[in-house]
């Protein structure tokens, strides 16, 4: 109960929380929010904003805010799904690193700051550009690969912390086995950091998966924010006096990606006690 | 001799979600003129508290609450940010406890000399600092060589030399120094205050110095204060004090120490913690921990600091005449 | 010194993951990518140049992968990537001489900017906490932190440049004029100012954000404390003592944006036809162009790592701990 009323002091919490869950519930709920399927095709080309088509048609005949609605699962999956493959990799990789520490870490942190100044995008592009994307499973591959080394970075250096800590020494002599170690001692008190490296991550694969798919690097015929602005800019929306089409699923993309960061943020400011006011 | 820091009734401490925290409580002090005051207490009683509100350290969610600090003959609470910054350092200083992590990290000791300097005493004159660096160096017993060094490559030690030569490099009138020694091994501990101290009898500054080590101050300051939860609850002449503490607190924080002379006596600490300074109750706060406790009376009413004998002062309900007890 | 070698020592180690990674990918991939491709250019292309193709991309069965991956190493040591395909009958060094000085100057401006302007922005934010302004930036740097680097751009384009007018549709510089040279310089910028523009303002707030963190933990450490306590100006302690100190862990965070600025950049590149490396990788990515790709990526990543051995540098220089070894 205290803990609640701590995260929802926190006003940046509130607001990126409300706005995810909002969206959460939008995907949930699409086909009862969207009043057509996102790839129906049946109606006029490229109409303006109407009370039949919140949104418009593009150019070829599909509900613009259907499919925006729609596109809400798809992203919000692989921003989630991404988030926690790579928190999951950053974890393991920095709590293994920073509790056994002599060679084991040597090498786990060599590979980490490999990763960390390998250019993310581009390593991403080229992959994409090899395989032919068929579903958003390699989208979400490819960017976890490229994604994780920073948190493992900061949850190693965070392991080295605690592990200093009175209670950890006292358990490592008592002889508890070292995963019990890591996994009942330390990791709940990494929580926090953990929890702000999800967020993280999710942002960069939502802002990694449209860039993506803006490329056609995706698979074009998935619906989401990604595809849908693929398609807007290859019909060259704007041009056709369709700037919704353009605008709108950038602007969702954006909020989303805010709704992460600023709860990025939050979890930051509610872990880091210097970070409080 | 005339004195240099009049501390009335000051009250200061921490606020926390509406609440305040009363960490230095109704204090009353005087320091002379080339007066040497020790100021002991245990751990979290306030000493810190005290020394930032007398210096204008105490930064949010700090506060000095009430009263008066008068140094030099002026109000120091009533000063502007900008009039407390002339004076913090050229005529006062202060050694903080943390004084291992008090240097910046990225600059060389010199530059942090000058930095100091150069806001002090409006002129550049860059070789005039370097001999009064290297003179106070040569106090503290650091090798001038150092003076181009980080603070990473110097020792826990050096470190708070280093500090303790910056406090006292532009002279003030009153150096108040937090633990300053806690890094440097019982000799070199000994020597720099020794040499602080005839410094001090050259020059004439006054020095508060703040510590657990009861014993260290007996011997070197001239008169002891000592602090229980937040509240001044003794203070004498060094050697009075030593001779025969009146408060049960004092006597017991004695105690605690081995005698600087003679056979070591057995140690007994005091049992039994210190308060939370958030909740105390109307009565003396030592009561619960006095082995003199007088029931039915200490637990309800706290004594004032009164003036038991000519300059002694305490604040325990042994020593007020049975008709001022009830009033209290 | 040690430091030195360390880092110098990391730098040849990631440059040989990064090119072996570049090696290894088309060999690990499902579908034998370059077979498809091969087949694509089949009769375009002088039989020479199908046999070269054949050669780089180990479709030579006769010949093991290591004597290919040796064989690799030979090329990138003189320097021959190849004929691109794109850019048909080109070689593909000669693309890239074209297009990497666009986008350096490109990255290395908006790169400059954006943390200049940002650090400073973080600095003001953390010193004035609590007001209402420096606060109010916090949200605003987190928003632009989440926009989409392609869709600013699109934006822009079509605001300033197809709408207003105001600056060019697409290119590097004016390709209409007989000027070179220096000469062309207001036309450069004329056509940077957009790209250059969105990369800054979607990076800006990242800078801000790491910079205002640092800052405030900073003003926490005793020797800020000191400082005051040593009746300093407050300018003083701002930028000597806490900034001074503050911007170092921004410096050791800058490896990891440096390739998501580039990431980025490569995008707006696209939008606005810039003729740096992201548009020709966005090129030769459409008409699989292997050979141009991979040597794209190679010629990225040794920028990346490059630039980030002058940060490991620059950090030395900040902070004596490092230079002796420690930390
Ligand atoms: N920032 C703060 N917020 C709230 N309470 C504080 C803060 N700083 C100190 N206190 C409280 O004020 C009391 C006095 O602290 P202070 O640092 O003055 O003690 P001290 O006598 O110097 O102790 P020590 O010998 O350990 O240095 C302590 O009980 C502490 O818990
Ligand atoms: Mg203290």
């Amino acid at each position: 109960m205290r803990k609640l009323s701590f995260i929802l002091s926190n006003k940046k919490a509130v607001v990126g929380g409300c706005v995810l869950l909002f969206l959460v519930l939008v995907a949930i709920f699409a086909p009862v929010i969207a009043p057509y399927g996102p790839n129906e095709t049946r109606f006029f080309p490229s109409l303006p904003p109407s009370r039949e088509h919140l949104l418009g048609t593009t150019s070829l005949g599909q509900d613009i805010f259907s499919q925006v609605v729609w596109g809400t699962r798809l992203t919000l999956t692989v921003g989630l799904v991404t988030g926690s493959i790579c928190a999951f990799i950053s974890t393991t990789i920095g709590l293994v690193a920073g509790y056994f520490g002599g060679w084991v870490d040597e090498v786990l942190s060599l590979i980490t700051n490999v990763f960390l100044v390998l250019p993310g995008l581009p390593l991403m592009i080229i992959i994409a550009a090899y395989i032919t994307v068929q579903s958003v499973v390699p989208i979400i591959v490819v960017i976890s690969i490229t994604g994780w080394a920073w948190g493992a970075r900061v949850l190693r250096s965070q392991m080295l912390t605690l592990k200093s800590r009175d209670y950890v020494k006292a358990a490592i002599v008592a002889g508890e086995p070292p995963l019990r170690i890591i996994f009942v001692e330390i990791l709940p008190n990494m929580l926090g950091l953990i929890v702000a490296n999800f967020f993280g991550a999710a942002l960069y694969a939502v802002l990694s998966e449209a860039g993506l798919e803006f490329l056609g690097l995706g698979n074009v015929n998935a619906v989401t924010w990604g595809t849908i602005l693929y398609w807007a800019q290859n019909n060259q929306a704007m041009l056709l006096g369709q700037a919704q089409w353009m605008v709108v699923p950038g602007l969702l993309i954006a909020i989303l990606g805010m709704s992460f960061a600023l709860l990025n943020f939050a979890v930051d400011e509610m872990t880091n006690p210097r970070l409080r006011r | 001799m005339s004195v240099l820091l009049r501390v009335e009734n000051l009250n200061a401490g921490y606020v926390q979600k509406d609440q305040r925290i009363i960490a230095a409580r109704d204090i009353n002090l005087e320091v002379a003129q080339g007066e040497f005051l020790g100021l002991a207490g245990e751990s979290g009683c306030g000493k810190t508290t005290l020394a930032y509100a007398i210096t204008g350290l105490l930064e949010r969610p700090g506060e000095v609450f009430s009263g008066r600090v008068e140094f030099n003959g002026e109000d120091l609470l009533s000063k502007s940010p900008q009039e407390m910054r002339q004076i913090r350092w050229k005529e006062m200083s202060i050694v903080m406890q943390a004084s291992m992590n008090v240097l910046n990290p990225v600059m060389r000791v010199r530059h942090q000399f000058y930095d100091m300097m150069r806001a002090h005493l409006g002129h550049n004159d860059t070789q005039h600092y370097d001999s009064r660096v290297l003179e106070m160096f040569r106090m503290v017993g650091i090798a001038p060589e150092y003076l181009d060094a980080y603070p990473h490559q110097l020792s826990g030690g050096m470190k708070q030399r280093v500090v303790i030569a910056m406090a006292l490099a532009l002279r003030p009138k009153l150096v108040i120094l937090d633990e300053p020694t806690t890094a440097l091994d019982v000799v070199i501990q000994r020597s720099i205050l020794q040499q602080i101290d005839k410094l001090r009898r050259e020059l004439g500054f006054s020095i508060i110095m703040i510590t657990h080590d009861l014993s260290l101050l007996v011997e070197i300051a001239d008169s002891i204060a000592v602090m229980y939860a937040g509240s001044i609850v003794e203070r004498a002449a060094a050697e009075e004090l030593y001779n025969e503490p009146l408060h049960p607190y004092t006597y017991g924080l004695m105690n605690s120490f081995p005698p600087l002379v003679g056979r070591r006596k057995r140690m007994h600490g005091i049992p039994g913690h210190p308060p939370d300074l958030s909740g105390l109750g109307p009565g003396c706060s030592f009561a619960p921990r006095c082995p003199r406790v007088i029931k039915g009376l200490c637990e309800i009413a706290a004594p004032p600091l009164e003036e038991v004998t000519p300059n002694r002062y305490a604040a325990c309900q042994l020593y007020r005449d049975a008709g001022s007890r009830t009033t209290g | 010194m040690r430091y030195f070698v360390r880092r110098i020592g990391f730098l040849l180690f990631t440059a040989w993951a990064a090119l072996t990674i570049n090696f290894i990918l088309p060999h690990m991939m499902p579908g034998n990518p370059a077979q498809v491709m091969l087949a694509k250019f089949q009769g375009r292309l002088s039989p020479q140049a199908l046999s070269a193709l054949t050669e780089a991309f180990g479709l030579n069965m006769d010949k093991s992968l290591f004597m290919q991956y040796i064989d690799y190493w030979k090329r990138i040591f003189t320097g021959d990537f190849g004929i691109s395909l794109t850019y048909y009958p080109s070689r593909v060094i000669d693309v890239l001489a074209e297009s990497v000085p666009w986008t350096i100057g490109l990255v290395g401006c908006a790169t400059i900017i954006a943390f200049t302007l940002g650090t400073l922005l973080g600095i003001f934010s953390a010193w004035r906490r609590n007001s209402a302004l420096a606060d109010a930036l916090v949200p605003v740097a987190l928003f632009f932190n989440s926009i989409p680097y392609f869709w600013l751009s699109l934006l822009f384009l079509y605001l300033f440049a197809y709408y207003l007018g105001w600056f060019p549709l697409a290119g590097g510089y004016n390709i209409y004029t007989m000027a070179t040279g220096f000469a062309l310089l207001p036309s450069i910028i004329h056509h940077g100012v957009l790209p250059l523009s969105t990369i800054v303002i979607t990076a800006l707030g990242g800078w801000m954000l790491t910079m205002r963190n640092n800052m405030i933990s900073v003003r926490a450490d005793d020797y800020v404390a000191f400082a005051h306590a040593k009746g300093l100006p407050d300018r003083e302690i701002k930028y000597r003592y806490a900034a001074r100190n503050a911007i170092l862990p921004s410096i050791t965070g800058f490896s990891m944006s440096l390739g998501f600025v580039i990431g980025g950049s490569l995008l707006t590149e696209v939008v606005f036809s810039y003729p740096g490396l992201g548009y020709i990788l966005y090129q030769a990515v459409t008409s699989l162009d292997y050979p141009l790709m991979q040597a794209i990526f190679l010629f990225i990543s040794l920028g990346v790592l490059i630039a980030n051995f002058f940060t490991d540098m620059i950090y030395a220089l900040l902070d004596p701990r490092v230079r002796d070894g420690g930390v």
